[in-house]
Formats: structure tokens, sequence, C-alpha cells
């Protein structure tokens, strides 16, 4: 696998104190000829400046913080009480709207080289007979680096310990082989943004395609585990309802219904500091030309909400059209979009309960009647 | 360096421009000065065979010449290359503004004819001339170095400030004489420049066509053309046709908001705000009143507007 894998590191910086970490010690006997420089801190390696090694430099740390944290969600917009861990950030792939070129300080691939510290963590947020939904997809594609990272490798066996653990894995890579290496289980959701095909070419650089996604999902939900699938972000290319439509028709004809835990919609959202980078990037992408946009309440340009709406009703709708059941959900919208769409609040949708109650009890995933 | 040295001007290679950015190559005051003060600051020049190439004083060389100065006093140099362009460059730099195209000039020739890495132009280059080290920046002035020395001419001699010259970096090359057309006859504020800048490339990229084809088109080009309009209001239509164009939805929703708005009959004093983009769930109402009695009527007024029917079809619009 190393040796065909695109995104093999070119350089070690290890912090000190995460050198004896039984992950770090993983990460550098997998690569023992790769340069490597043992920091003190990780501000200086900050402080050292090394940008030029961008995407293709890993720093392992030994990170201090709380390594479970809140989904943050957005102002004025439904909270889906979604738990996230960064246990890597940074990612590998180029997609144009990524809010990690904002968000990130450098380029460079971080890793949480004290991961018994997120263990630790992850036996806390769980309460007795209460289910909790994690992801570690938030900063960084959760499976892009498994094939030499083996992150799934170390945290499936542990899931066992936390049953009222939802994890979610998500990506848009088709990075399943670590996976299907472990007993599948629906306590485990292996989660894909999907987007049109002609989105992933020229937006989503370096992703597996969206046919590659669905067979990879197909596999990891005949293994036995869970699969989710993000409309995240939908944009609004010409003729955009057939090639939405074409892709839950391609989700519905490959993966049962009752092996998908949910189904998440979200529009591109962008803040003007990253519009700023995606003007000045990638000139010649069309995503800001697309639909009509307006500032949100958060400070984020989205579409206008009429579209929002639209857009919303038309995936739902060809959803609906081959199950009623499957959990669909919009990913930081408002209450008036919630309604408009769903005509309903999620507090009032029971298919919804797992996702936005915190107070549910676990029953497997939903199947279809 | 230190000795002066007496040169004729025929000894001068005037056409060689090796380490020449000075824009324009003309100054009326500098002329008047030495005219007045003689030569008193003397170039610097490189030996180049029989001849000198000038590295720093081109413009008080070509007064010189134009006075029919024959000999001048100058130092001579024999730095290297690069040395002395950035001789030229450090003593310009120290002793006036160097304007927008004189910044790009020299960018080009760092990059092009002395091959520095842009990383260096970027970190050591930008901040001299008070820009922030960004690969934006530099982006932008390495195209400013393409305009024509007409297209240059047409925006010094109108006085467009730099922060708008360097948004024609944005538009196309062969859109550049119709964006300084904008720039100089209808006299949009910078902010306004660059978002007029976005709207059409949203509007060329999303239409598929190009942006002769769009300034070609009757009710755009008529723009330009009209007689009547102020160089504001014509900037003022331009920027309302591209935005309807742009935001078809919008636009329409705005206007049937604003047609409803209109049969409130609202005072112009008190205004009923929806919130942006038609996102939330509250209007705000802003009023303005100068004294109690005008408090009172206003406020009597607001309690009509509550009974209106037309309100709810506005809070409809949420």
């Amino acid at each position: 696998m190393k040796t065909q894998y695109p995104y093999n590191p070119n350089r070690l910086v290890i912090e000190e104190s995460a050198l004896n970490a039984a992950f770090t010690q993983k990460i550098l006997s997998a690569f023992p000829d790769v340069p490597k420089q043992i920091v003190g801190q990780v501000n200086e390696i900050k402080k050292s400046g090394h940008s030029q090694y961008k995407k293709k430099e890993f720093i392992i740390t030994d990170y201090k913080g709380d390594m479970i944290k809140t989904c943050p969600g957005c102002v004025g917009t439904v909270n889906c009480n979604y738990l996230v861990a960064n246990i890597v950030q940074g990612c590998p792939f180029g997609c144009t709207y990524c809010f990690l070129q904002d968000y990130m300080n450098s380029g460079s691939i971080v890793i949480c080289g004290n991961l018994e510290k997120f263990f630790e963590q992850l036996t806390q947020v769980q309460r007795n007979g209460f289910l909790v939904r994690l992801g570690t997809g938030e900063l960084a594609d959760s499976l892009a680096f498994d094939p030499i990272l083996g992150l799934t490798d170390e945290i499936i066996p542990h899931l066992k310990n936390v049953p009222n653990v939802i994890m979610e894995f998500k990506t848009k890579s088709n990075y399943v082989e670590n996976l299907l290496k472990h007993d599948g289980s629906e306590q485990i959701v292996i989660g894909w943004s999907v987007n049109p095909q002609i989105i992933i070419n020229h937006d989503e650089r370096g992703t597996a395609s969206l046919d590659e996604r669905i067979e990879a999902a197909r596999k990891a939900a005949n293994h036995g585990y869970s699969v989710a699938f993000h409309f995240d972000p939908i944009i609004m290319i010409n003729d955009w309802e057939s090639h939405y439509i074409d892709v839950v028709n391609k989700i519905f004809a490959a993966i049962p219904a009752y092996k998908i835990a949910w189904i998440s919609m979200g529009v591109l959202r962008i803040t003007p500091s990253l519009k700023s980078i995606i003007q000045e990037r990638y000139q010649n992408s069309k995503l800001l030309a697309y639909g009509e946009f307006t500032m949100s309440q958060d400070g984020k340009f989205r579409y206008f909400r009429p579209l929002r709406v639209k857009l919303y009703r038309t995936i739902l709708n060809a959803i609906r059209s081959y199950s009623t059941k499957v959990p669909v959900y919009c990913c930081m919208e408002t209450d008036q979009v919630w309604q408009e769409v769903f005509n309903a609040q999620p507090s009032e949708q029971s298919e919804l309960s797992l996702i936005f109650d915190r107070n549910t009890v676990y029953a497997g995933s939903c199947q279809e009647s | 360096m230190n000795i002066l040295n007496k040169i004729r001007l025929t000894e001068i290679d005037f056409q060689d421009k090796t380490y020449i950015f000075s824009y324009p190559a003309s100054n009326a005051q500098l002329e008047r000065t030495i005219k007045e003060f003689g030569f008193i600051s003397p170039p610097v020049l490189k030996k180049k065979g029989a001849s000198y190439r000038i590295v720093s004083g081109y413009k008080r060389l070509l007064i010189a010449q134009k006075a029919g100065i024959k000999e001048i006093n100058a130092f001579i140099t024999d730095i290297d290359d690069y040395k002395a362009f950035k001789f030229s460059v450090l003593e310009n730099t120290a002793h006036r503004a160097l304007n927008i195209f004189e910044i790009s000039s020299i960018i080009h020739k760092l990059l092009n004819e002395f091959k520095i890495l842009k990383s260096d132009i970027i970190a050591n280059y930008l901040p001299l001339w008070g820009y922030q080290a960004y690969d934006k920046i530099f982006k932008q002035l390495v195209i400013l170095a393409n305009l024509s020395l007409g297209q240059r001419d047409a925006l010094f001699n109108a006085q467009i400030e730099s922060e708008k010259s360097i948004i024609l970096s944005e538009f196309p090359e062969d859109i550049w004489d119709v964006a300084i057309t904008i720039l100089i006859d209808m006299k949009p504020g910078a902010n306004k420049f660059k978002h007029l800048s976005e709207t059409l490339r949203e509007i060329v990229q999303r239409e598929k066509i190009t942006y002769k084809q769009l300034f070609s088109e009757p009710n755009i080009k008529d723009i330009f053309l009209d007689p009547v309009r102020t160089s504001s209001q014509k900037f003022e239509l331009l920027r309302k046709k591209l935005n309807e164009r742009r935001n078809p939805v919008i636009t329409i929703v705005e206007e049937e908001y604003h047609k409803k708005y209109a049969q409130l009959q609202l005072d112009k004093k008190i205004k009923l705000i929806h919130p942006p983009g038609f996102e939330g769930k509250e209007f705000k109402v802003e009023l303005n009143f100068k004294d109690k009695n005008q408090l009172h009527k206003y406020a009597v007024d607001l309690l009509n507007i509550a009974e209106n029917p037309i309100l709810d079809e506005l809070l409809n619009f949420l």
C-alpha cells in the first residue's frame, strides 16, 4: 500500500514529550527513512517555519487540551449534538471550498501522538444508556491517512468498551481496507461526503470518485458497518437537480436503506476570508459563480434561503422516494429552513431522535418497514 | 564610485533600460529645478563597452539632454548588474514614493531579467513600498507590469489611486481598456470597483461568455454611451444591471418586497428594515425624530402600521 499511496510524509517533526507514545512509535517505525526532527514544543515548530513542506510534513504532538469536544455548530443554526475528536488535523486532499485553508496555521498535518488520552476521554463522554455520536472528520478526512497511520486499527478495538458511543469516520476517500480487517459493527458509522462527479472533478482534487466512494460504502456496509452520506457542501451547479438526484439514485442502487445510519445535507458556506482565499488560489473555479449568496447570521455566505430550501427539498424528496425511514438532517441550518424543508423541527421528527436527542437509548440502526 | 567623472552625454546609451523603471519619464518640477540650480545630485552610470548605462538619474539625464547640456558630472560604478539595479531601486525608494507602475516594472525586472526568486521579492522588496509580504499582492503587481504605455498614461493622467489600479489585475487583460474607462469615467470607489470585478467574473463564468461579449450587449454598452447621466449614476446603473443578472432570484424577491413596502406609505423618517438576506425572524424599526410631537406622531404611525394587512405580507417575506 505504502508504495502506491500518494500521501506519505517527507518529513516528521515530533514533539519531545510525544516521542515515547505508542502511536508515535508506530508512525516512526512505519517511516524509518523519512527525515525526523525532535522539538521541545509544537510552538518551536511554528517558529522554525517549515511551511514549504506543507502537506508532506507530519507534526506529531503531545496534545494537552481536550481531545473530544462538542461540534461548535454555527450561530443561529440548529445544533445536532455531535462530538468531534481531532486526533488528526489537516488533509491531503485539495477541495476548493475547504475551510481548513482558512482555519489551519500551516499546511502541515498535525497528529496527536498521545492517543491514550483520547481513549481515556472516550470513556468519560459516554453516559450510561444514552447514545453519543462522535466523529474524527471535522479537521481532517477520517480515512485519508488510514493506509499509513492505521488510526482505525487503534480506535476500533477500544469502541467495544464504550458501547454507547457511535463512532463516525467521515471521508472522501475509498480507503476501507483497514476497516475490513475488523469485525463490522453498527456502532461504527463510515460516512462519505458525496457530490456529483462533475464537482468532484473540479473542486475535490485528490479524492476518490463518486463511484469509488459508493463502492467503498457498499463494501463497508456488506462487512457489517453502518454507513452514512453527507451531501455537503451542496453546490448549485447548472442542472443541479438532475446531478444530485443521480447521486441519490447511485447510493440507493448500491446500499440497502437499512444500512444507512443517516444522511446529512448542507449547502456551501464560506466565510469572507475563505472567499478571498478561493478567489486567489482557484481563479478558474466556478464555485463562487453558482447560486446566489447572502450573508448569514453566523458571518458566512450561504445561498439565498429560498434557493437552499429548494435544494434540500429536492434531495430530500429523492431520498424519500427510496426510504421514509432513513434519518435525514440539515447541517448548520436555521430552524426556519428546517421548518420549510421538513415541515417540522428536528425534535418533532421521530426518526431523528438518534441524532438530535442525546437521551435516546440505543436500539440499533433503523430498519426499513 | 565616490569620485565624480566628467561624462559627455553622447557617451551615455539612453536606449539601454536595464536599470530604468521610472514612470513617467518626464517631470516638470525636476526640470525647473535643474534649469535653475543645475545638477546638484549627480547620476550614477556603469560602463558598458564604449558607452555608459544609466543606473540612476534617468529623468535628470533626459532633462539635461533636452536642455542641450553636453557634459555632466556623474559617479561611475562597476558593481554587478543586480546590485546596480538594487541600488537604483533603493536610492529611488529612499528619495520619493514610487508609483504602482514603477513598482510593477521593478518586480517584472527582478523576476524576469535578474531571476530573483519570487519568495525573495515578496519578503525583501514588497515591504520597501509599504506592502505586506503577501503572495497575492505580488501576483497583482506582476500582472500590472503588462499594462501598455497608453493604459498607464491614461490611469496616471486621471490620477487614479493605486488601490484602484491594482484591482485591474483581477480583470483579464483583453478587457483592461473597458475597466480603465469605468475607472476614469465612472469614478467608482475601490471597494465598489472590486465588487464589480467579482460580479463580472461570476457572470461570465456561469454563463460561459466572454467579458467582451458581455460588454458588447446593448443594455450594458448603452450605459457607457449615455450622454445624460453623471459618472456616478452610470456606475450605479451598471452595478444594478450586473447585480440583477448575477442574482436574479434575490432581485425578484427584493423588488416584490420594495413594492409592498411602498404600499405602506411610511414617513421617510420611519424605516422597517428586514434582516439581511431575509434570513432571520425579526424586523428592525429605525426612526428619527426631533421633538416629542414628532415622536408622538411616529408612534401613532407605527401603531397604524401594526394594523395594516400589508405588514403581514411583508412579514411573510421571512
